[in-house]
């Protein structure tokens, strides 16, 4: 039975717990004929132990405290990483001391890794010598590895911080570039703006006024050259106008 | 890319598969040598290379090796935030949020300024149609 559970709580998918059967409309109303029962006589301690059994599993059970269990994995409360200590693994590195602790890690990372090296020189002289006595030293490399995955496992909240330090950094300067750029654009607008006050009272615009609306520009443009050829220079600085103009409204974002 | 820190922990996992690797092929690899006048001992599980390519193997092993460890070093000489506490990441980031803050609010009023000068530029424009 314990066997058949444990698989069955190990397995992928696991089947419903066997009293799902229970949870009918029928046994639910039995289950509030009994509770309205129990608190008539709240005096009587027994009454939830009258419960029928298939009465029992529709009464939720209290949230756990301590651990519990999930697909065959046990899960601590408040859910946290267990030490190496907890799981019988000998620590290599000196428990953290707030202050220098970053600078400790790096260096304690670097004093494993190369200790790892030297586990792994040994193995291969042991190898080489007397093959049998492999197992101390392949221990060994294997709690070193532990070890300096532990080390960095407790260093990712560190880099979670710097990481985010960093991106924050990023969508300042983002932020800023964008401040900078709109600013720019609205100071040549302004000057737009104030050129074309002058350029309005430069009369250059009475060819369009003379010519009827329903033409289109490009001719209104074209006549306005033809029968003005004496002011050609006028006519160039307005289309230099005209071309600055559209740049600055394309940058404004028209 | 991944970061730095996973970056580490693959480059431990793959030294520890070159550890294996090493020895496995200088276990399944090597040659027999006789000693004195006895027979040279055989092994029929063992497809022992030939003696240049059995060395150059072994020097190609070694180098990933040592090339691994090497690259360790410098992953780890780079982890990011070395040297720094953990409330002067704190502090950092307080000073940041509020400079954010600031920067966001300043971007919007370069918006809404900028709204302002396009209907602006809008009226000027029609203005000019109708005249």
């Amino acid at each position: 039975m314990a066997e058949e559970q444990d698989s069955r709580r190990a397995s992928l998918f696991p089947t419903p717990p066997s009293f799902y059967t229970h949870f009918t409309p029928a046994n639910q109303e039995k289950l509030k004929e009994f509770q309205t029962a129990a608190k008539d006589n709240e005096d009587d301690e027994n009454a939830s132990k009258e419960l029928p059994e298939e009465l029992v599993c529709l009464i939720p059970p209290k949230p756990p405290t301590d651990k519990y269990q999930s697909f065959g994995q046990i899960w601590t409360l408040p859910e946290r990483h267990p030490t190496l200590q907890e799981l019988n693994i000998p620590q290599l590195f000196p428990e953290p001391n707030d202050e220098s602790y970053n600078v400790d890690r790096a260096q304690e990372l670097r004093r494993l890794s190369k200790s790892l090296l030297l586990n792994y020189l040994e193995l291969v002289g042991i190898m080489g010598i007397s093959p049998e006595e492999y197992a101390e030293k392949v221990y060994h490399l294997r709690i070193h590895l532990i070890n300096i995955h532990e080390l960095i496992n407790n260093y990712r909240p560190h880099q979670a911080r710097e990481t985010l330090i960093s991106m924050m950094e990023e969508q300042l300067e983002k932020s800023r570039q964008e401040t900078e750029d709109n600013k720019k654009a609205c100071a040549k607008i302004r000057e737009l703006l104030g050129s074309l006050s002058t350029f309005d009272a430069g009369g250059l615009l009475t060819p369009t006024a003379t010519t009827t609306d329903t033409t289109p520009t490009t001719t209104t443009a074209n006549t306005a050259i033809a029968t003005t050829t004496s002011a050609s220079d006028g006519v160039r600085n307005w289309e230099e106008r005209d071309k600055s103009s559209w740049e600055a409204l394309q940058q404004a974002g028209l | 890319m991944a970061d730095r820190l996973t970056q580490l922990q693959d480059a431990i996992d793959q030294l520890a598969t070159i550890f294996y690797c090493a020895l496995r092929y200088v276990g399944t690899h090597h040659d027999f040598v006789p000693t004195h006048n006895e027979p040279k001992v055989r092994d029929d599980t063992l497809q022992p290379d030939p003696p240049h390519i059995f060395r150059s193997s072994q020097q190609e092993l070694a180098r990933d090796l040592v090339l691994k460890t090497k690259q360790i070093e410098v992953l780890i000489a780079s982890l990011p935030g070395i040297g720094v506490s953990e409330d002067d990441q704190k502090e950092r980031l307080k000073e940041l949020g509020r400079e954010l803050e600031k920067a966001e609010e300043e971007r919007k009023k370069s918006i809404r300024e900028k709204e302002e000068l396009l209907v602006q530029f809008d009226e000027v424009v029609r203005s000019l149609k109708r005249v």
